[in-house]
């Protein structure tokens, strides 16, 4: 009984899906433009985290040491700041290998590279470079070096208060963008809800003499939910398969730009889409049913008293 | 079969649609309930098919106290009466077939008894030819004809036709009439609710007439009196 019922059930929202295809194509347009809206959220901020991370990769605290500081010495500072289970690598740069690197970074300057050979020695320092893993701890890496003395007397020079300005800046940034995205993806979402809900609304009004014959040949309140409910899950799940492939294209012709764009990391959108797929879109057919679900039931409940 | 027992039902803001209504009707009759626009005959009918609950008294279909029926006991209910209204009320959405093989498949009948029922009763409306028609491709007359198919469908022992020729000319009124003659015939309590003289004359059976909620006549082979 109950499985004829539920087939029943079944066949009646597909004959009330492909009967009343006009208002179905409206209300699967609106799934979509919602579906896409939220997905195209969730790519930007994977692209925006990305991007912080690339450069929150390029901010670090460089500690310059004086010319008599042995390697050993060095070595023994780079070992205690490892220590630490903020940090997140430490780097020794000796002085040949930082005059290398400026020589390569200033190949196309023949001025700078003039200047280095009119020098008789390497006028660069011994230095390492540490990196946290988070932008928030170069601050405590700073007062562990301002606050030890045995490090001062080490440390010819620091750019720790130039990196700190960019490393706040930057923190701030990345708040801002974070907290803009959550209030994007709210707004959006309520919007969505409001215009699902609604479209829903006006598709039982215009189907609610049909809901009171149906009542009046004794159908009960669940043979006259049904069909309704199985018509929202069937816009959620073609909403849903619609913006999925519309997103494999967008994603498609997009990825080669943000490749371009995060070009030093390993990312790819095709790539997170392919490995998010299922999170993603399956959170997204699970809320648009909910949605459907809710507002189909909430709007019959005044149609179903006859 | 359906008892009244002094029935008032009072609409809020104190209008009184129906007062102190003693009616029993037996099984196998053909009741006509007359009486002019507004007098309480569609509340009376209402009031059969539980759409609305009596203001006082008590209501009995089919030895079914129904006067505190339970709002998930109404289905029940009307599976057990056959509806013929006078707009029709046909699924839009559904075939002529599907329109009267959804009473049955509310009722949880299986399919092969609705692919045996449905052609039958809707052979005996003279529609057989048009089962894949939907509700607006065919006549007025021939949509009152469906309703009476599907109200029939089910084998109801009480099938109320609420004003079921109003929209309808004087010959499809006739088959109609002639239909629901022919289903009393068979058996099945018929309550008429009309304010059509000519039929109710023609019909020579009991007429109980209403006048502002209250009944002012019932003859066993009654007239139109108002």
């Amino acid at each position: 009984m109950l499985f004829l019922s539920l087939s029943r059930v079944i066949r009646f929202s597909a004959q009330n899906f492909a009967r009343n295809i006009w208002l179905s194509i409206v209300t699967i347009t609106i799934v979509v433009l919602t579906l896409f809206s939220v997905t195209t959220l969730v790519f930007v901020n994977a692209v925006m985290e990305q991007a912080i991370q690339l450069v929150e990769s390029k901010v670090d605290v460089s500690v310059y040491f004086k010319p008599t500081v042995t390697a050993e010495q060095i070595f023994a500072v780079q070992t205690n700041l490892e220590a630490l289970d903020y940090v997140r690598d430490v780097e020794y740069v000796s002085k040949s290998q930082a005059l290398e690197k400026l020589r390569v970074r200033y190949n196309n300057s023949p001025l700078i590279l003039e200047s280095l050979k009119e020098l008789n020695d390497n006028p660069l320092n011994d230095t390492l470079i540490v990196r946290t893993h988070d932008t928030s701890d170069y601050q405590k890496v700073i007062d562990i070096l301002n606050a030890t003395p045995q490090y001062a007397v080490l440390i010819e020079n620091k750019n720790f208060d130039d990196n700190q300005a960019v490393v706040r800046r930057l923190e701030r940034i990345a708040a801002e963008v974070t907290g803009v995205g959550w209030a994007v993806t709210i707004f959006f979402s309520i919007i969505a809800i409001l215009v699902i809900v609604n479209t829903i609304r006006i598709a039982i009004y215009t189907h609610r003499s049909e809901i009171s014959i149906m009542k009046l040949v004794g159908a009960s309140n669940w043979f006259v939910r049904g069909p309704f409910i199985g018509e929202a899950i069937f816009y959620a799940l073609v909403g849903t398969l619609i913006t999925l492939g519309i997103s494999y294209l967008v994603t498609n012709v997009s990825d080669p730009f943000v490749v371009n764009l995060l070009g030093q990391t390993d990312f790819s959108l095709l790539r997170y889409m392919n490995q998010n797929v299922v999170h993603i879109f399956g959170i997204e057919f699970i809320g648009m049913v909910f949605v459907s679900v809710f507002s189909t039931s909430i709007a019959l409940t005044r149609y179903l008293r006859v | 079969m359906i008892t009244f027992k002094n029935v008032s039902k009072i609409y809020p803001g104190q209008q009184i649609a129906l007062k102190n209504i003693n009616l029993d009707i037996k099984p196998g009759e053909f009741v006509s309930i007359v009486g002019q626009s507004g007098t309480g005959k569609t509340t009376l009918v209402k009031l059969i098919l539980a759409e609305e609950r009596p203001s006082k008294g008590k209501i009995v279909i089919g030895g079914w106290d129904i006067t505190g029926i339970k709002y998930r006991e109404i289905p029940t209910l009307r599976r057990q009466i056959g509806v013929v209204f006078q707009d029709f009320k046909l699924l839009p959405r559904k075939t002529l077939y599907e329109n009267v093989a959804f009473a049955l498949e509310v009722a949880g009948e299986s399919n092969e008894k609705i692919s045996e029922i449905v052609p039958q009763v809707l052979k005996i409306v003279g529609l057989e030819s048009k089962v894949n028609r939907y509700p607006t491709q065919i006549s007025g007359g021939e949509q009152q004809r469906v309703v009476v198919a599907r109200s029939l469908a089910h084998r109801p022992k009480i099938l109320v036709a609420d004003e079921p020729t109003g929209n309808l000319d004087s010959i499809n009124s006739r088959d109609i009439i002639e239909l629901l003659k022919k289903i009393n015939d068979f058996g099945t309590t018929v309550v008429l609710v009309t304010h059509n003289r000519e039929i109710v004359n023609d019909l020579r059976k009991r007429v109980i007439t209403i006048e502002d909620g209250v009944v002012v006549s019932d003859q066993k082979r009654g007239k139109y009196l108002l």
